[in-house]
Formats: C-alpha cells, structure tokens, sequence
C-alpha cells in the first residue's frame, strides 16, 4: 500500500510538468507584446524592443516553453518576475505563509462548525435546528465571498465598530476574513454531511447496531458517521481548493498581505512570471491535498485501503478520475 | 404447560408519508412460548417484517406508527419500556438476524468489533476486555468462522460467511428470544440449507425461541412447531406445522401457496399459481382481503370480514367455515 | 379510494416521462420560489433598455445627483432613483438591471459553451476509447489541478480583461467537469444491457445516441449545468470584482461593488444591493437545480 501512495506522490511530477505546459501556453497567447503593454503607448519602440529581449519573449514560443520548463526541471527556477526583477520565489516565500495558514485555519473552522451542524440537522430532520440550517447553508452557498466580506465588515466594522476590517496584525483582525472564508464553505459541508447521514442513518447496519441495543449517541457516531465520513472528507479537500482561488479575492477585500493580492497585482501590471508561478504553487498545492484525502481516505474505509493495495500490487491504474469524482 | 415469552394483541402498524398511507400490519394477534419456534410466512409486504421490527421499536420512526395493539414480552409492555429497559431487551434479550446480510454489517468496522460490542453492551457478569475477546473467537467459531479471522472487515466475506456474522453477533448474548427475518434468502440453497442447519442447532443448544419470518414453506416445515400464514397484514391461518400442512381445512390462500409448489410425487403440466398480485396495502379491499384473488370468493367475502373457525389451535380466518360444526 | 381516482392514477402512470418530471418539479415548493425569482430577474434583464435608458440612465455622469438615497419619490412621474444613484450620480437601479442582463448571459452562455466543448470532449474519449480517452482524460486532470477560479484568472492575465475573454475563462475552467461528467455516463452506458438489446434489436448508432445514450445521461448533466451556471455568475462577480472581468464604466454587480467598496463607511447601500442581486441570482439558479435533480433523480432525494 505504501508503494501505493509513493506512486500516487510521484505522479503529480507528470501532472504538475502538465500545468506547467498548460499555465505557460495560456500565458504565451498574450496578444500584443508585453514590452509595449509594461511600458505604455507613448515609449519608443526601441525600448519596447529592448524590453521584450531582456524578457525573452522575442525568441520563438517552443524555444523559451523548453527554456522555461528545463530551468524547472533542473533548478526549479520559475524566472524572474518583470516587475521587481527578483526571483518570483521571493514574493511567494513572503507571502505563502499568510494565505496557507488563512486557508489553514478556515479548513478547520468549516470542518469544526459544518460537520457538527451537519449531524444535528439530520438526526433531526424535519426539526426548527434542520430548517435554520439548511435554509441558512442554502443562502449561504449563493453568496460570493467577497460580498459576504463587505457586508460582514458593515456590520461588524463600520455599524457595530468592534472589529478591524483591514491588514492582518492582531488577533482580532483574523476574525472577518476568517469568517467570510469559514461560512460559504461550512455551508457546503453541512449540506453534504446531512445528506450523507441522512443517507447512513437508514441503513441496515445502523438498525442492527440498534438491534444490538447500543445508545443513540454511539449508533450516530460510531455507526453512521463513520461511513459518512468518506464524501465529508473528499468535499473538505475540494473546499480547500477552493478556499486558495477563494483567498485570492477575500485577500483583496481585507487587504491581507498575502498571495492573493500580489497575483492580482501581477495580472494587472503583466508581470507574467510571476502569475504563472503563483498558479503552479497553489496547483500544487491543490494536488497535495488530494493525494492527502486518498491517504485520509485509506485509513477510514478499509474497503478502499483493499482497492488501494490491490492498485499498488498491479501498480498500473491512476485513481486520479475516483478523486475528482 | 410451557411459559409465554411474547405476547402480541392486535398489532396495527400503518407507514405514513406526504403522499399517502400504507396499512403494513392490520391487527395481527400471536404468541411464542418459551423454547418454542414460530414461523411467520407470506409474500413479500405481507407485513412480516414490520411485525418484527415493531416488536424491538426499531420501525422508522419518522414514518412508520403502531396505531393499537399491544406487545408484551415477559410480561412487560414493550411500548411503556423507557430507554435502558429497551436497550437491555434489543439484543440482551431479543435479538434479529436481518434479511440482508450484504447490508447489515457496518462496513468500516471489524467483524470481530462488531461483535464485541454487543457483548460489551450486555455485559453482566462484568467479563473483561480480554475475556469479550475470546468469547468472540469462541461465538465466530461456534458459526462455523475461524476466530482469527475476527480482525477482518465485512467485505472479505463472502455472503453466507455474512450471514453467519450477523447469526453470531445475534446469538452472542444468548437471547430468550430471536427473531430471525428471512435468513436465507439472500444466500444460495446449499449454504441455506447450513445456515438453516446451524441455526436449529444452535437453538436446541442454548434454549432459544425463534420467531422465524420466511416466504419458503420448506423452511418452515424443516423448522417450526407453529406457522402464522400472513396476507395482507393479517394472519390468516394459523396452527403447528401438522395442522397446516396436514389438516382438514386451509384458507384458499395456504391451499394456493401449497399447490405452488412443486411435488415431485404427482405429475403436473404446470404449477397451479395464485392469480392477481396482492393488494395495494394504500387501498385494501373491503372485506376479506383476499377476495379479489380468492377463487372461491362469495358475495359475503366482498362486503364482511371473515370469522375466525377454530379447531383446536388451528384458527383460519374465513368465511368458507362459518357453516362448518365446530 | 374510489374507481375514477385509480382511473387517474393509471392515467397518469402513463404519461411521459418528462410529464412526469415537469410534475414532480412543480410540486417543489423551493423549485417554484426559484423559477419566480429567476423569472423576476430575466424580465427586467431581457426589458432592461424599456425600463431604463442604457446610455442615459446607467452610463452617463450625473453631478446633480451624487449619492441619492433609495427612495420612492418621484416614482410616478419617472424620476425616482429607486435604488439610489452612485458617485457619478448614476441611477443603481438601471445599473442593477443593465448588470442582470451582463450577470445572467454570461451565467447561460459561459455554462452551455463548458457543457458543449466539455460534453464533445467527454463523449469523443469515450467511443473513441483507448488512446483518445487516455490523452483527453488526462489533459482533463491537468485543467482540473489548477483551482478553477485561478484558470479563469490566468486566461484572463493572458488575453486581458473584458466580457469575451471573461467567458472563455469562465467555460475553459470548467470544460473538464463536463468532459468527466459525460464521459462516464457515455462509458457506463454503453457497457449496460439495453444498449446491447437496442444492437441486438438492429438499431444503428445513431438511433442509439439519440434514443438511449442522450436521454439516459441527460440528467446528470442538465443539474450539473444548473449548479455551474449559479457558480458562473458568483465567480464572474468576484472577477468583475477583482478587476478582471467586466471593466467600468459598464454595469456589471461585481465591479459596481468593487468601485462602492470605498464608500462603505458613508453610502452602505451602494454595496448592499447589488450583492442582494447577486445572491437572488445564483439562489434561484441552485434552488432550480436542487428541483430538477430531484425531478430528474428520485432516488437522491431524501
């Protein structure tokens, strides 16, 4: 099983060297030069020129894609960005940190508010708790985060004033950005929690642990939620993923110093490289996690643990189509 | 005269949702005494499964509800059992082998746990930790499962190894009474025959009831003292085994269910087969309820509910024997 | 239960099935609240130049009426700002109606460009088998690995921003959902019996596309579609937002909050309401979707 999962870390190099043909090809159809758009309508041409050389983008598209790819490859160099003229690492090892432990911490608040609720709205149905909160998960799920942002920092910051809407220095100034990324996805695993436990709450083997003559609470949690379990955790790696790109525009409305607004920077001043190694940093970051859910997985059902040793024995299938789904 | 163990008066059960309402068990009356096995046989959704489940309260509660009756088991009033006294009856007391075995077992954990938990919820004379465990072994073995196979999960047995699983678990706290939900039907006829042979061994050896819901009049002759035809939430016949399969007089229904099977010592082109299909339990007849497929149905059988004629213990319930002596 | 209720019941036991489904869905009271509010928004968008002047109304500066607040007066003589007007002294509700149309065209033709592209790509890897489902399949992993809103993001750094290009980010970023989708219901089916049955039988092809694969993997797809459109219109607003997607001075809800966010302390409404529209939208969309899936699939409900 082991074997396994090295397999299954080592095929993200095939899947990120992907993203990285993919990133780099999206950001080579740029039409029009790059020089010309950094420097302005009104530069002469020659410095437009001078400019694209020092980038190289004056060099043939398979040329500066194998360039690119080899200074990966062997120095895992993902170029210097236009705008500072720095490695692109320096940006990201400055501001990595702040989003992942955002996202971090927002993965744990969704997990600790969404599941719980998620249980109580089942083994309740049809009660006052199961319709507040699934009416409240539903509206939830149609609010864009940086909406549910602004209207958190109205009432929070500018309405009641008890709390700092800006930057990330004290402990209180966590609460609303955490908060905006917390709820929408909390909502998600609600929903999916009450359904799965609906779902796990009727089956057999729950009534035979009632037959047995076990407590209610041990047959919710020991019985149902144990089998619930397994799309609870595929949806909190999903959410996760969504919580980096959701970073990048909640980072923008708390003006959080983190990886999301300098990418937003980046695109509006062109600064391709540093776009493009912003993009396979969170990709890979994204394909870490679910190579983590498997892992999770694994250890829950033993079901899956069976398929994944019979996987690593035959050493042959990628269960990557079983993730997304 | 041998004790009672369970009582059941006029038992109604109706399942309830938005759309509509279905009467599952419309007033069922039966009794097992102690180290006696009855058996409950009928077609699928004559209601034999929701009697059992109605028996350990186990029926979904959002929608199913006993509209009347009663269940005494030992004397005591199952519905009046507050929460301890009903999960010391659910399995210290009586136990059910369920009908699937594919589903009945919780995926995730080890059968050996599974198993130990019933043990540990009913432990009485304070075994320890240790002690549960060999008791499991012994329990796996006694179904015919090696013991150390007891760290392995449902899905590395095969059905009829599932089905001696949840026997196991159901046998583990020597119950007074089992109830057992169609379990063979879901196996092939050759492990049938084991589990089935396994099961009367194991009741013979720890003095247990059975209460045995089948469709198959073969398990019921090969073993049960008493049988309960069911039809339509009813029990429409009812007596020991020689009554049914020997006496006099049947409800067309038993004699139809007889003559659909086949009998290797007389020659037949094609098996007799009971006409129409059985009731919409929404909407069930006036009446007899087996008058629309009844072949010998009279004009008193559409508007009156059929009499009970009684021979001894043998009860049927229809109106052919109101004229009978009795 | 008398006769002529069984009559009906058998009756309706064999209409078709999307009677049936059209049946079902309709006695979704959520579904209904949906179709109604989604109805609201289509008939100011589709009369949108009707109601309000596009040029006049929610483009044009207005120095005069800076920051009115929402107010019915005026309202039967035409003058009345409704929903207030912004910094340039604009009418929001014009503005409101105007992003609708922007809002809710991108969530249908982003949606539907995703489902074609993806769904041809999906079905192609599947009867083509082998190689192409390999390399399309797999193609389709690695768009997937990047988080989609990031896709969109990088598209849109590429090209630059503005509608067009807002809706290939938007439908590139999601083409590999619907390829999955498609593909393994297309893989599924085609394994199945009643497909051998219709060969058996001497159906051609086509006639099996047609008649068995499309309606059988159809639904899947349509709840899949409902779910992604509402998702359209909440990243499209996050992009607008960001600066990436609809530029101003153009009425799209995303950038109107954008350019509101620094008027929060003094003119809250300017971000109130056309968040509220935007959460309208999508709510409508997914309470749409979450009716037809269970139309469409009664096994999934609870």
């Amino acid at each position: 099983m082991y074997r396994y999962f090295l397999k299954r870390i080592l095929l993200i190099i095939p899947t990120m060297l992907g993203v990285i043909l993919l990133v780099f090809s999206i950001m080579s159809i740029t039409p029009g030069d790059p020089g010309r758009q950094i420097l302005g309508s009104s530069a002469p041409q020659s410095a437009v020129d001078a400019l694209n050389h020092e980038f190289g983008i004056d060099r043939p598209f398979l040329v500066r894609l194998g360039d690119y790819m080899w200074g990966v490859i062997t120095r895992l160099d993902f170029g210097e960005s236009w705008r500072t003229r720095q490695s692109v690492f320096v940006e990201i090892t400055a501001r990595f940190p702040t989003t992942l432990k955002l996202s971090m911490m927002a993965i744990i608040g969704e997990v600790l508010i969404g599941v719980p609720l998620g249980i109580l709205a089942a083994v309740k149905q049809y009660s006052v708790t199961d319709f507040v909160s699934t009416v409240f998960a539903m509206m939830l799920g149609a609010v864009p985060g940086f909406w549910l942002g602004l209207m958190l920092m109205l009432l929070f910051g500018v309405i009641l004033g008890v709390l700092p809407t800006a930057g990330l220095t004290t402990p209180a100034h966590f609460i609303l950005p955490l908060l905006t990324m917390i709820l929408p996805g909390a909502s998600g695993l609600l929903k999916i929690t009450r359904s799965t436990m609906l779902e796990c709450i009727r089956a057999d083997y729950v009534r035979t642990a009632r037959a047995k003559g076990a407590e209610e609470k041990s047959v919710i949690l020991n019985h149902a939620l144990r089998n619930a379990l397994l799309p609870i955790v595929t949806v909190c790696g999903i959410n996760f993923a969504h919580m980096l790109g959701g970073s990048v525009v909640i980072e923008n409305v708390f003006s959080i110093p983190g990886i999301g607004s300098i990418l937003v920077n980046s695109i509006n001043l062109k600064d391709i490289p540093q776009v493009m190694a912003i993009t396979i940093m969170f990709s890979f970051t994204f394909c870490l996690v679910m190579v983590l859910v498997d892992i999770v997985y694994s250890m829950l059902d033993p079901r899956v643990k069976a398929q994944y040793q019979a996987a690593g024995k035959r050493a042959k299938k990628t269960v990557k189509g079983k993730v997304a789904a | 005269m041998a004790k009672e163990l369970l009582k059941i008066e006029n038992l109604k059960v109706i399942y309830k949702t938005d759309m509509e309402t279905v009467y599952a068990v419309n007033g069922i009356d039966l009794s097992i005494n102690e180290q006696e096995t009855l058996g409950l046989v009928g077609e699928t959704g004559a209601g034999k499964t929701s009697t059992a489940l109605a028996i350990l309260r186990l029926l979904p509660d959002r929608t199913a509800r006993v509209t009347d009756g009663k269940i005494y088991f030992q004397g005591q009033d199952v519905a009046e059992m507050d929460d301890t006294a009903l999960r010391e009856m659910r399995g210290g007391k009586i136990s059910m082998i369920f009908q699937d075995p594919m589903t009945s077992l919780n995926p995730v954990i080890t059968v050996g746990k599974q198993i130990a938990e019933a043990l540990a919820l009913h432990n009485h004379d304070n075994k320890t930790k240790e002690q549960i465990e060999e008791r499991v072994e012994e329990i796996l073995e006694l179904v015919g499962i090696p013991g150390n196979r007891k760290n392995d999960y449902p899905h590395q047995f095969s059905g009829g190894m599932k089905q001696r699983v949840v026997i196991a678990i159901a046998l583990s706290c020597n119950p007074q009474l089992l109830i057992a939900d169609e379990p063979t039907t879901a196996l092939d006829v050759t492990i049938q025959a084991q589990v089935l042979a396994m099961m009367n061994e194991l009741k013979e050896k720890l003095k247990t009831s059975l209460l045995m819901i089948t469709h198959d009049m073969g398990i019921i002759a090969q073993t049960c003292e008493k049988v309960g035809v069911m039809y339509a939430g009813e029990i429409i016949e009812y007596g020991s085994v020689e009554d049914l399969f020997e006496g006099k007089y049947h409800h067309p229904y038993t004699e139809g269910l007889f003559n659909s099977i086949p009998n290797i010592e007389e020659k037949r082109d094609r098996l007799e087969q009971i006409d129409g299909l059985m009731p919409d339990p929404t909407n069930l007849p006036k009446g007899c309820k087996f008058n629309p497929r009844c072949k010998k149905c009279m004009e008193i059988c559409k508007e009156v509910d059929p009499p009970v004629y009684q021979d001894g213990e043998h009860k049927i319930r229809c109106h052919l024997f109101s004229n009978v002596n009795q | 239960m008398s006769n002529t209720t069984v009559e009906k019941k058998r009756a309706m036991r064999k209409k078709s099935r999307m009677a049936m489904i059209l049946r079902q869905f309709r006695k979704s009271r959520t579904a209904m609240l949906g179709v109604c509010i989604l109805c609201f928004f289509v008939i100011f968008a589709v009369f949108a130049d009707l109601i309000a002047d596009f040029d006049e109304k929610a483009i044009a500066s207005n120095q005069d009426a800076r920051f009115v607040s929402p107010s019915l007066k005026g309202f039967f003589s035409g003058e009345a700002h409704i929903f207030g007007t912004d910094e340039y002294g604009r009418d929001i509700f014009a503005r409101v109606i105007h992003g609708a149309r922007v809002s809710l065209s991108i969530g249908i033709i982003a949606t539907s460009c995703a489902a074609v592209v993806g769904g041809l790509l999906g079905a192609a890897a599947a009867f083509y088998g082998k190689k192409w489902d390999f390399i399309i399949m797999r193609i389709m992993d690695i768009i997937s690995s990047v988080p989609s809103i990031l896709l969109a993001m990088a598209v849109v750094a590429a090209l630059g921003a503005n509608l067009a290009n807002l809706l290939i980010a938007l439908s590139f970023s999601s083409i590999a959902t619907y390829a999955r989708l498609v593909r393994s219901a297309v893989v599924t089916l085609v394994g199945q019996e009643f497909i051998e049955a219709a060969r058996a039988c001497g159906s051609s092809d086509f006639r099996i596309i047609v008649k068995h694969i499309i309606p059988n993997s159809l639904s899947p797809i349509i709840c899949q579609m409902a779910f992604s459109s509402a998702g359209m219109i909440l990243t499209a607003a996050s992009m607008s937002y960001l600066g990436l997607g609809i530029q101003p001075p153009n009425p799209e809800w995303g950038s109107m909050l954008a350019s509101a966010k620094q008027y929060i302390w003094t003119y809250p409404y300017l971000i109130t309401i056309p968040g509220i529209c935007i959460v309208l939208s999508a709510l409508s969309i997914t309470l749409i979707g979450d009716g037809l899936r269970d139309a469409l699939d009664p096994k999934l409900k609870d």
